[in-house]
């Protein structure tokens, strides 16, 4: 599993119904667009709802389910999300 | 009072029920057309409520309003050029969160808008508390409830409308955005102002935003004042400023929602959730959707039976009242052509009717209630593996029922190496078109308990066929990445019958209608060509001979036997001196090795005009000549002349084979060159040429 010290992984080995939150999204504009769109920006919180294995996962952001393809999930980076409070302390 | 005219858009995300909002404001008076130059269908409506006459043009279906997609594009331009008087906001009240996004995009553009907080039977189901009040005075929007599918709320969303005063709307998130934001949308603004340019802000926040269109209107100053901008953000903050708007929209959002709606603390998982375990488990997923499409056409097949025989029933009797309108024994080309060509084409086709409507009705309720999104999903990592994408299976099961509309579905790919290879083995997928053709040959060789499965294994092999080009295809032609996999799994609901029926006949009246044009010109040309020039001068005299045998002194049998003999005879003779028998006859020895023989040919050339008039020249080629009391139908005909391997045959050429010239015409359209179009209508021919061939082959020496 890929670890950075911060606790930054790849959305795609995050674990199954832990709330994390987005640090970067990478890749082109139009996918950008389009990741905007559904609900995935910069400090969203992702669920993920339903893991990958070899194909897609399910993701639970802004109270809608999105699927996203395993490539997109290795350009996303995320951390474990803290309710406001904890993060602020 | 005068008579006040109103034009109205509808605006919303896919899924947030936007459809059924417009079919129940307009009711049926609705027309489709197109927007000129892209392939985007133009949806739109009237109404009339209180002495004002309302249009209403139903916008795509968008997450955003980007220059991204030819949807967005279009949702934009039509409310920036066509300027509604106001724009209805279908809102998913369920998911406020992500709907509002595109709330915040139509406010930026300044127009007048209601807001439909449609789905609001969800939101009360689930516990949640919104408060409207609270939503409308924080937006300066004016909200109304509405459950579109159970038309709830429409007569006040109607009221709404006519009593509108026309408030417009500005970009509610710009006060509270970063202040970088805030200072480069009020430059730019004053800068495209000075321009006399509308929409200032909007424009500002597109720029800021990186969009395509809108930055190539302008002139260098402001395009050199965005860059300098970006480049400094992306260099002190590291961060695009596409990013910081798109994060300033939803920060005004996330606020809005915490002062207008409540959720009940839960633990349980949710209806859809508990359904998705299953469904798109990884295992169980892709089984669970073969039994699925297995399901369908059982369905299809046991209801469907006893209903063609009405149909079939309705026909003959047709066909024999309007024969009895001629003095027997007279010989009219008239009564030919309507009851043999008209009534015999054309009913040949709509006795499949009942088959057609249960089939999409079913694909209708797989749609609507939610699955055929999960089906995309669970289909992605194999339709990866062929170089297709996840979203390509969605117009490749349009397919199943029209291979015209699958083709235009595939614009939901935004890529065009995924898009091209979508569209070109389409046609691959057993279309409805060509079921009667199913319907027609199975039942006439094969028992009852191997009817389903033997169409399962045909669209089966649709499948695998198409995998196989696609694969092909994706190595040699459109090579590249395949484009990676979002895509909106929404909630499953129960659709309504209203709503399933509505979407099924609005596919059972396109197959209508092609009977009653298309097919209809086909099937008198076809006739044509099949009864002329007309035989005069036969090599033996049919009449003296068929007369000396029915008073011989052999058994009533052995009679009846030499009796058809003669008659089949004489009908060769008759068919062979045709148009189409001749063209059958000359192509007879390349078909030879299929199994078929010039009928088929003949039946199998009609079908590139339609594929389902296979079905009917088939009726019109085993008709002619025959004598009108001879009850024996299609099957019994096809039963004493070919067997059931040359049935397959037929099928399987039928299946893969030239697809019709409504497809044809499609692929020319969406492609934009003649080349796409034929490289699919000559090269799925040469694939069904090649797999006939050894699958008759390799039958014979079986068997």
């Amino acid at each position: 599993m890929e670890r950075t010290d911060s606790g930054i992984i790849q959305l795609l080995h995050a674990p199954k119904g832990t709330p994390m939150e987005i640090v970067s999204l990478d890749g082109g504009k139009v996918m950008h667009q389009k990741l905007t769109a559904m609900g995935l920006t910069h400090h969203a919180v992702v669920r993920v709802l339903r893991g990958g294995g070899s194909g897609p996962m399910v993701v639970e952001v802004r109270g809608s389910r999105v699927g996203l393809g395993q490539g997109i999930c290795s350009r996303i980076m995320v951390r474990p999300f803290f309710s406001e409070k904890v993060r602020t302390a | 009072m005068a008579r006040q005219t109103l034009t109205i858009a509808l605006a919303g995300n896919p899924n947030s029920g936007k459809t059924s909002i417009f079919n129940k404001l307009t009711g049926a008076r609705q027309s489709v057309g197109n927007y000129p130059g892209i392939t985007v269908d133009r949806k739109e409506g009237h109404f009339s409520w209180k002495g004002t006459e309302v249009r209403v043009i139903d916008l795509p279906g968008t997450y955003s309003l980007t220059a991204g997609s030819p949807e967005e594009l279009i949702a934009r331009n039509v409310i920036l050029e066509e300027k509604p008087d106001l724009v209805i906001n279908v809102i998913d009240a369920s998911n406020l969160e992500r709907n509002l996004y595109l709330t915040m995009q139509l406010m930026e553009l300044g127009v007048n808008m209601i807001l439909a907080m449609n789905m609001w039977d969800a939101v009360e189901r689930r516990g949640y508390k919104t408060d409207l009040e609270r939503l409308e005075s924080i937006l300066g929007l004016p909200a109304v409830k509405t459950v579109g599918n159970r038309g709830r709320g429409i007569a006040k969303l109607k009221n709404a409308v006519i009593e509108n005063k026309g408030v417009e709307t500005s970009s509610p998130w710009v006060k509270g955005a970063p202040s970088l934001i805030k200072r480069a949308v009020s430059v730019l603004c004053d800068e495209l102002e000075g321009h006399n340019e509308q929409h200032c802000e909007w424009k500002a926040i597109k720029l800021l935003e990186g969009d395509s269109e809108v930055g190539s209107q302008e002139d260098e100053t402001i395009t050199g004042f965005v860059n300098q901008l970006s480049s400094r953000l992306e260099t002190t903050r590291g961060i695009s400023s596409a990013m910081l708007v798109a994060r300033a929209r939803y920060k005004f959002i996330e606020e809005l929602i915490k002062q207008v709606e409540v959720r009940p603390v839960s633990t349980s998982m949710s209806r859809t959730d508990r359904i998705d375990a299953v469904v798109t488990n990884r295992y169980a997923g892709i089984p669970i959707f073969l039994v699925m499409m297995y399901l369908v056409f059982s369905f299809t097949f046991t209801v469907g039976e006893p209903l063609m025989g009405y149909m079939e029933q309705l026909f003959e009797f047709l066909g024999n009242t309007v024969s009895n309108l001629w003095p027997a024994g007279s010989e009219s080309m008239l009564r030919a052509l309507i009851v043999e060509g008209v009534i015999g084409g054309v009913g040949g086709v709509l006795v499949f009717l009942p088959n057609i409507f249960l089939l999409f009705l079913a694909i209708a309720l797989l749609e609507d209630s939610g699955y055929m999104a999960r089906v995309a999903f669970i289909m992605d990592s194999l339709m990866k593996k062929l170089g297709l994408h996840g979203k390509s299976f969605v117009p490749l099961m349009i397919g199943f029922g029209c291979t015209v509309p699958a083709i235009l579905a595939t614009r939901t790919l935004e890529n065009r190496n995924d898009r091209f290879t979508t569209l070109m083995v389409a046609p691959l997928m057993s279309c409805g078109a060509r079921f009667p053709i199913y319907m027609m040959i199975i039942p006439a060789f094969f028992p009852q308990a191997w009817r389903a499965p033997l169409v399962w294994i045909i669209y089966f092999v649709g499948i695998l066929l198409s995998i196989g080009v696609a694969k092909f295809l994706r190595q040699k032609v459109f090579k590249g990445k395949v484009t990676p996999f979002v895509m909106e799994l929404p909630s499953y609901h129960i659709p309504t019958p209203i709503s399933i029926l509505r979407h099924t006949w609005d596919r059972a009246g396109e197959y209508v209608k092609k009977a009653g044009t298309v097919i209809l010109a086909i099937s008198i040309i076809l006739w044509v060509l099949s009864s002329f020039p007309q035989k005069k001068n036969f090599t033996t005299d049919y009449d003296t001979e068929i007369a000396a045998v029915a008073s011989s002194s052999m058994s009533s049998e052995a009679i009846s036997d030499s009796v058809n003999n003669l008659e089949n005879a004489r009908q060769m003779e008759v068919f062979t001196h045709t148009i189409t028998g001749r063209l059958g006859k000359a192509l007879e020895p390349a078909m030879e090795p299929l199994g078929f023989d010039w009928r088929v040919t003949t039946a199998l050339m009609g079908a590139i005009a339609a594929k389902e008039v296979f079905v009917s020249q088939m009726g019109v080629v085993f008709a002619v000549g025959q004598a009108d009391e001879d009850s024996s139908t299609l099957r019994e005909k096809l039963r004493e002349n070919y067997t059931p391997l040359q049935g397959l045959a037929m099928m399987l050429f039928a299946l893969i084979s030239a697809p019709c010239v409504a497809t044809i015409v499609a692929t020319k359209k969406e492609t934009e060159s003649w080349k796409w179009a034929m490289i699919q209508l000559f090269g799925l021919t040469f694939l069904a040429y090649i797999v006939t061939l050894i699958v008759y082959q390799v039958g014979m020496l079986v068997i």
